[in-house]
């Protein structure tokens, strides 16, 4: 199991559709992933409870992942948050 | 005839009568069932999803672009595995209707939404709503059927959505609040046009209007509870109002120019001219760019230079040695992908940005950021000097440098120690023929828009950033939905203050820009040009209808305008100006 503290970057934080993109990417990988933060620790492949996380630019949060591929999971999700997401910001 | 005001949304005008659509409401059926019962009510609830993932498909043929994602997003929703999993599991263990499985789970996650401080993420609450709504009301409706029809259970056909009602057709649809997935079926329904209570700009039901191209006003506030169905109303989405009960003259007048819109929508061409007044003063016309991917557009759109770089893209990721070479490559790519000056704003960022979520301050817009913070955290500006000089060997006479945030002169002496400190520094390394850049500042704090006399002696341009500046000057934050409506840059204090800047520095012979939103705007464009303002800086999307605009009308007119908006008492009244002049409402 690997953990990683990260912070959300692109302007509007983890709403509808950067939740969306994160979930896509983490359901690609057989590894388990778990977000925790504000106490909360919610499975990194559910939209609704990445969403409501309601993490705003600046987030910080740690990620969870386990699992035979982990080590590619997390190296993913990281250049995912790294690139906003692939957004413009609005 | 009443007046409501609120902000648009979506552009455009409508006229119609209005539709208000009540708040949905329903029971969700008895809480406990039997034991024999639990299977069939997992099949209830397997349904109402099959048959909600079908409606969102057929909504999808019809969209593109950003609509189509954030439907796509509300599908990933319904498919969530974690939360299927819950409501089976609730359904199960406390032997439950489906409908009362699914609200309850929902509202848990419905909850943290409405605890977050963020507006963004409270306006995405009716996104899970609906949802919530159509699965709770799928399942009770299976459910009812299967208690007075023992076959029923293995039909698929769907309840009647309340949304087809034909009554909607050409009516302006009046709601409190409405989530993306109303908006495209209201649009199927060809409504002319939504006005909703609530709802935000970044609200997904009004992204989804802009790309179906359906006028949209939000926030009209309470005083939509006034209004009853059936009475004629008009929006007018340049002034963000909502006319109720108007006069056949008033509705005629509108009636024109809706069409007269669709007409012009259909004519125009990309103007490959420079922007030229009809009696031939030539007004430059810029683009604001953050991201590579927006040069092609600007450039498409003839801009003649780049009038503002937003360079905080490049701080995510942290500063380092390795962030110098990235830099280099932003600023080159930006200079070979775009013709003309380029105006390289240094990093406009809090502290924020900086040291993560340690250091948040109570009011970060009048905190530590732009050239405040840039003072204090040297490395990271001189590795952004460093990497903006290095580029003027290559690429002569086209970088400008612009400072943010700067409220004292004493802060421009000191950026200057700065820049000649990296300057000898690169000179001694090796870059010999590094160049001298034009030093300018954002013009967004009151004080220095007062002291412009002054500024204007020791800087080589200004750009007025109007966005900050009305939002200093008139106290107002505009994400804020109490007093949002309250921003108005084009308010008679910023024309006065606009004109106060446009003095000074025609007095010391330096360039004035305006890179704020008010230069986008077709009565922005007028006011600025008017005031003297030969440049103007502008998403690129804007450029097309600015340039048109200019092309339209002689600089006398503009200069009418200029003069009269600067001497009346409100905004109103610059609309009223606005409209006589240019024969616009």
């Amino acid at each position: 199991m690997i953990r990683k503290k990260v912070t959300i970057k692109n302007s509007s934080g983890l709403h509808a559709r950067p939740s969306a993109a994160l979930v896509k990417l983490s359901s690609s990988f057989k590894s388990d992933f778990f977000i925790h933060m504000y106490g909360y620790r919610v499975n990194g492949k559910s939209i609704l409870g990445v969403m409501t996380l309601a993490a705003e630019q600046g987030a910080e949060m740690e990620l969870e992942i386990d699992g035979p591929d982990e080590k590619a999971c997390l190296e993913a999700l990281e250049e995912l948050i790294d690139q906003k997401f692939g957004m413009k910001d609005e | 005839m009443n007046k409501l005001e609120g902000l648009t949304a979506s552009d455009g005008s409508a006229v119609g009568p209005l539709f208000i659509r009540e708040q949905s409401s329903y029971e969700t059926s008895s809480k406990q069932v039997s034991l024999g019962e639990v299977q069939q009510e997992i099949r209830y609830y397997r349904r109402a999803l099959e048959v909600y993932e079908h409606e969102l498909e057929q909504l999808l043929i019809k969209l593109r672009g950003t609509a189509s994602e954030i439907i796509k997003s509300q599908s990933l929703i319904l498919q969530d595995e974690q939360i299927k999993g819950e409501i089976i599991n609730s359904i199960r263990t406390n032997v439950v209707s489906a409908s009362y499985a699914i609200d309850q789970v929902y509202e848990l996650y419905i909850g943290r939404l409405r605890d977050s401080a963020s507006n963004l993420f409270r306006q995405r609450i009716i996104d899970l709503i609906t949802i919530k709504d159509r699965l709770v009301k799928l399942a009770a409706a299976y459910s009812e059927r299967s208690k007075s029809d023992e076959q029923a259970d293995t039909n698929l056909e769907l309840p009647v959505s309340i949304d087809s009602t034909p009554q909607i057709r050409g009516c302006i649809v009046v709601a409190r609040d409405l989530s993306p997935t109303e908006v495209v079926q209201l649009s199927e329904s060809k409504v002319m046009g939504i006005v909703l209570e609530k709802g935000g700009l970044t609200a997904h039901a009004a992204i989804v209007a802009q790309s179906l191209n359906i006028p949209c006003l939000v926030q009209i506030g309470t005083q939509i509870q006034d209004i009853s169905s059936g009475r004629i109303g008009i929006i007018d989405g340049e002034e963000g109002v909502l006319l109720v009960n108007p006069s056949p003259e008033t509705i005629r007048e509108y009636k024109t120019k809706i069409s007269d819109a669709q007409v012009a929508k259909k004519k125009i061409k990309p103007s490959r001219l420079p922007a030229i007044t009809k009696d031939g003063e030539r007004v430059q016309v810029h683009a604001n760019i953050e991201f590579i991917q927006e040069l092609p557009m600007a450039s498409s759109y003839r801009a003649e230079g780049i009038g503002l770089v937003r360079t905080e893209g490049l701080l995510y990721g942290g500063l380092t040695h390795k962030s110098e070479k990235e830099q280099d490559m932003y600023y080159r790519r930006l200079l070979d992908d775009s013709t003309g000056p380029v105006v390289i704003r240094l990093f406009d960022v809090g502290g924020d940005k900086l040291h993560g979520f340690t250091t948040e301050e109570s009011n970060p817009f009048l905190g530590w950021r732009g050239i405040r913070m840039l003072l204090d955290e040297k490395e990271m500006l001189h590795s952004q000097l460093r990497s903006i000089l290095k580029c003027t060997q290559d690429y002569p006479d086209r970088i400008r440098i612009l400072v943010p945030m700067v409220t004292n002169i004493q802060e421009v002496h000191l950026l200057k120690e700065e820049l000649s400190i990296v300057k000898s520094e690169l000179i001694k390394e090796g870059f010999t023929q590094v160049q001298d850049v034009p030093l300018g500042i954002m013009v967004e704090v009151p004080a220095v828009a007062v002291m412009a006399d002054k500024f204007a002696k020791e800087v080589d341009f200004f750009s007025i950033g109007t966005n900050d500046l009305t939002q200093y000057t008139l106290a107002v934050d505009r994400t804020n939905d109490q007093v949002g409506r309250l921003f108005e840059h084009d308010h008679p204090a910023i024309w006065k203050l606009v004109q106060q800047i446009q003095l000074a520095a025609q007095n010391e012979d330096i360039e004035v820009s305006v890179c704020g939103e008010l230069a986008s705007t077709l009565l922005g464009a007028s006011g600025l040009i008017g005031l003297g303002i030969r440049n103007l800086s502008m998403k690129p999307s804007a450029i097309l209808s600015v340039k048109k605009w200019i092309h339209t009308y002689m600089l006398s007119e503009f200069e009418l305008f200029a003069s009269k908006i600067v001497k009346v008492q409100d905004r109103e009244q610059v609309h009223q100006l606005f409209s006589t002049i240019f024969h616009r409402s």
